[in-house]
């Protein structure tokens, strides 16, 4: 027991979210939401708890001298052949992340509470708060890929409902189905990795197929040609949840979720999952040089393109996600380049004054304006467009993202939508030869 | 004998109800479904059935069987008619609907208590009894000559190839398979035989609809008459029929402008799923198809109540624009995207279980069908969430219809909801039973001398 001592702790961090996920949406379901000052006392509480609890669970470790702590909570196992393992897993590389999570869920809590106060959707974004930091919290704490693939979803869910928070209006339901259908593109990938593994190695466990050592010392125990696509599932996956290239059109669309969520989904944890799927996974980067080299490759686009991109913004929100995604290109070109412990404080740094930045987003612009009223005019500022950026075309071309959702639209989405609409005429048609074609004057049912 | 005499009173009970239906009302047939499925939970509960035992004979001839496959099967069926009877809107509520839905359910009862090809056979016609009489209104009047013609030419040919098969399976193996086949996939509406199935989702009563197709009666003949005698390539032949006509409908969703052709779509893409667990001879296939069976069928069911709910309260909907809603109706929006979520094997829900373990049972002998079992689930995902933002997102209009649930209509979607969650988390009663149903369809080929 006191080995495990710092996991039920971690456990306790699930188990306090998931109360408060439940008690949120079963007085919604039965039709009777709580107060708004019922719903404030109560993430409070639960956020402090889990902060508290994963604090507790830190030291525990710490004191502990143990380099990690597996938690079995139940294995589901049918024969030899097919078995659902749900564990957990706390070592150097989920602590941080625990604590981090935990801190910011907690903080945006609080801030939403005043933020969001007589909103319509009050309900709903802490209800889904809720059900995002349970997942992100498991995507943490998960010990083997099925686990953090139940997560995985989650996560994907909570962010498309978020963004298409403010749904009386069409655009940002428009973008959050955007998001939603690259994020389950991402779940596909890790779903299709999550078999792949299951074959190669006979178990999900990351201590078994990932290797036995601690992070960041372990050596995968598939072979090289499995780990490289296990990887290259895994990196699609990654690429897919941390927006990177060429799946980084969403990001924007992403905006136009209320500023809490898009502090800590955006500017914190979600945006940096992908990075800690591959850090959780590395000893797969270390197995294939060639999978290192094209993280390293595509989080360096990335970062060059976020950057060519972020300037044309005149959104401060726009602009912030376009820095954020910089950043995420640049953790996943450490990630690729073999290092370990910087990502990891990289991304704490970022995710900590990322979230501050968006959440003093609004306030600031108020101040900007007051400011500006105070002293008679915008102060003159050296334009940002210098070298390459300052010829017309070329900042055409980084307004409009380099034509990628152009050619996302053109290569992809046009021609499925035309191809699901084939299928619907070849049906009609098949039924007018079989049967004659509709001429009763008879209206569908409704 | 306890198994035997309560199995036997609880049909005799259905069969008897049905001869009264035409005096009874919502309420009596709700009471009458509910001891229904609580007699059926007793006998799940209660029963020890291990290799099957033979609840009734006639001269020597076995009846009723009851073994793990079917013991499911029974409440599961029940639990649906009840849902669909407690969501009926009280405009389509007359005795001759009620009647419908209990000789649909009884059909339904007797062919999953049956085992011998003859009886089944028999039972097979009496399931479209229902949908039958329920459609014969809409007939009467002549406008619906297009859409008669284009059922009997799909259920009607469907029976006759079934009917066909099973007449010649005493004799012509070979030939009686391919037809009891082909009959499998008219009922199941696998490519190419499906375009019966979006038509009758959009022009007939939907209730009706749900209860004729939700238990899917295909898979259980496919179970007793195919799985146990048919040669690996025919049953490679059903999957891969299975497999298009789960990418099929997964397109035919997304690409929907209808609402209901939506529903028709995710029905088709999802349910063909099982088939491609049950061709595969694998245990974890078996155990993971007949697990989809379950879990598809409940969530496609919730589904189904959610759109005929939110058709009762809004009319025809067409998903070109978006409709609005959602603040008068968080309770039904929230069900609709639960329940199909949960179709597609959300986590934790019985879906994702029953999809995990279809993926890596397929996976393990074909590696491509395992691939587009995930590219369907995550379509079908992506389609569900473009309609919930279509139907419930945008511009709030303003309906003369009250839009929230009623009581019966929520407790309803609520009992299905805690059904599937529960599973979802603790699976292993469901999945023990689902093991021992392939372990025996494994056993059953063995012992022919099939691989």
């Amino acid at each position: 027991m006191s080995e495990a001592l710092p996991a039920y702790l971690a456990l306790g961090v699930l188990a306090v979210q998931a109360l408060a996920f439940t008690l949120q949406g079963g007085s919604i379901l039965m039709g009777r939401p709580l107060s708004e000052v019922a719903t404030g006392r109560l993430l409070r509480g639960t956020y402090s708890l889990a902060f508290m609890l994963a604090l507790a669970s830190s030291i525990a470790f710490v004191t502990s001298g143990r380099d990690q702590v597996v938690l079995n909570l139940g294995e589901l196992r049918l024969l030899d052949s097919y078995e659902f393992h749900a564990v957990l897993l706390l070592d150097g590389l989920a602590l941080p992340f625990l604590l981090l999570a935990t801190l910011l869920c907690g903080v945006v809590a609080i801030f939403s509470e005043k933020y969001l106060h007589r909103e319509s959707g009050f309900h709903r974004f802490f209800l889904l708060l809720c059900l995002f930091g349970f997942g992100d919290t498991l995507t943490i704490l998960a010990g083997s890929i099925e686990t953090l693939y139940a997560a995985w979803e989650t996560l994907g869910l909570t962010s498309a409902l978020l963004i298409g928070f403010f749904h009386e209006r069409a655009g940002p339901v428009q973008n959050g189905f955007y998001a939603f259908v690259v994020y389950r593109f991402s779940d596909l990938c890790l779903s299709l990795a999550t078999v792949s593994i299951y074959h190669l190695a006979k178990t999900g466990d990351f201590t078994s197929f990932l290797g036995h050592a601690a992070w960041p010392n372990h050596q995968t125990t598939l072979s090289p040609q499995g780990a490289s696509l296990v990887g290259f599932l895994i990196l699609l996956a990654a690429m897919g949840k941390a927006g990177q290239l060429p799946f980084s059109g969403w990001l924007r669309r992403a905006m136009e979720g209320p500023t809490p969520s898009t502090a800590i989904f955006y500017g914190a944890l979600s945006v940096h999952a992908g990075a800690f799927l591959l850090l959780r996974c590395s000893s797969l980067l270390d197995a294939s040089s060639a999978l290192a080299a094209a993280t390293t490759c595509i989080g360096l686009l990335t970062a060059f393109w976020s950057r060519a991109v972020g300037v044309t913004q005149t959104d401060v929100k726009c602009g912030l996600a376009y820095a954020s995604l910089t950043q995420v290109g640049l953790i996943f070109a450490e990630i690729g380049l073999g290092l370990r412990i910087f990502p990891v404080v990289h991304i704490v740094a970022h995710a900590l004054i990322r979230s501050i930045q968006f959440l003093r987003a609004p306030s600031l612009l108020h101040e900007m304006h007051e400011l500006h009223s105070a002293v008679g005019g915008r102060p003159v500022q050296k334009s940002a467009y210098r070298g390459w950026m300052s010829k017309a075309r070329n900042y055409r071309m980084a307004a409009d993202l380099f034509y990628l959702e152009i050619l996302v639209e053109r290569l992809v989405a046009s021609p499925f939508m035309a191809f699901c609409q084939f299928l619907q005429k070849l049906d009609s048609k098949t039924l007018d030869l079989l049967v004659g074609p509709e001429t009763d004057e008879a209206e569908p049912r409704v | 004998m306890f198994e035997s005499t309560l199995h036997l009173s609880l049909l005799f009970g259905a069969a008897t109800v049905c001869l009264l239906a035409n005096w009874l009302a919502r309420r009596e047939a709700s009471a009458f479904l509910l001891a229904l499925l609580l007699g059926f939970l007793a006998l799940l509960t209660n029963s020890q059935v291990g290799d099957g035992l033979v609840t009734f004979s006639l001269r020597g001839r076995e009846i009723f069987y009851l073994d793990p496959l079917n013991l499911w099967l029974l409440p599961y069926t029940v639990l649906i008619h009840l849902v669909v009877l407690l969501c009926a809107p009280r405009a389509e509520m007359t005795p001759a609907w009620i009647r419908n839905l209990l000789l649909g359910l009884l059909a339904d009862l007797m062919l999953f208590s049956l085992r011998d090809p003859l009886w089944i056979a028999f039972a097979w016609i009496f399931t479209h009894l229902g949908l039958a009489l329920s459609l014969a209104p809409v007939f009467a009047d002549g406008k619906e000559r297009r859409f008669r013609r284009i059922l009997l030419l799909y259920l009607g040919g469907g029976c006759l190839a079934l009917v066909g098969g099973i007449l010649l399976l005493p004799w012509r193996l070979e030939f009686a398979l391919p037809a009891i086949t082909l009959g499998i996939v008219l009922r199941k509406a696998l490519v190419p035989f499906h375009p019966w199935l979006p038509v009758l989702f959009e022009r007939a009563p939907l209730g009706q609809v749900i209860a004729f197709c939700a238990p899917q009666v295909g898979a259980y003949v496919t179970v007793r008459l195919l799985a146990p005698r048919a040669s690996e390539a025919l049953l490679v032949t059903l999957g891969a029929f299975a497999l298009v006509t789960a990418l099929h409908g997964a397109c035919l969703a997304f690409g929907q402008k209808s609402f209901r052709g939506v529903y028709a779509g995710l029905f088709m893409g999802q349910t063909s799923l099982v088939f491609a667990g049950l061709q595969c001879l694998t245990l974890p296939s078996l155990v993971g198809g007949l697990t989809v069976w379950l879990s598809g069928g409940l969530s496609l069911t919730g589904l189904g109540l959610c759109v005929w709910a939110l058709l009762a309260r809004r009319g025809k909907m067409d998903l070109k624009v978006y409709h609005g809603g959602y603040e008068r109706s968080p309770v039904l929006a929230t069900c609709f995207l639960i329940f199909g979520l949960a179709s597609c094997g959300f986590p934790g829900t019985l879906g994702f279980i029953a999809q995990d373990l279809l993926l890596q049972g397929t996976t393990l002998e074909y590696p491509t069908i395992g691939v587009l079992t995930a590219v369907v689930t995550a379509l079908n995902g992506t389609t569900v969430m473009r309609t919930y933002f279509l139907l419930f997102c945008g511009s709030s209009r303003n309906y003369a219809a009250s839009q929230s649930l009623r009581p019966r209509e929520k407790m309803a979607m609520l009992v299905l909801l805690a059904i599937l969650l529960g599973f979802g988390l603790r699976p292993a009663s469901l999945l023990g039973s689902r093991l021992e149903a392939g372990s025996r369809i494994l056993m059953s080929r063995h012992r022919l001398g099939l691989p």
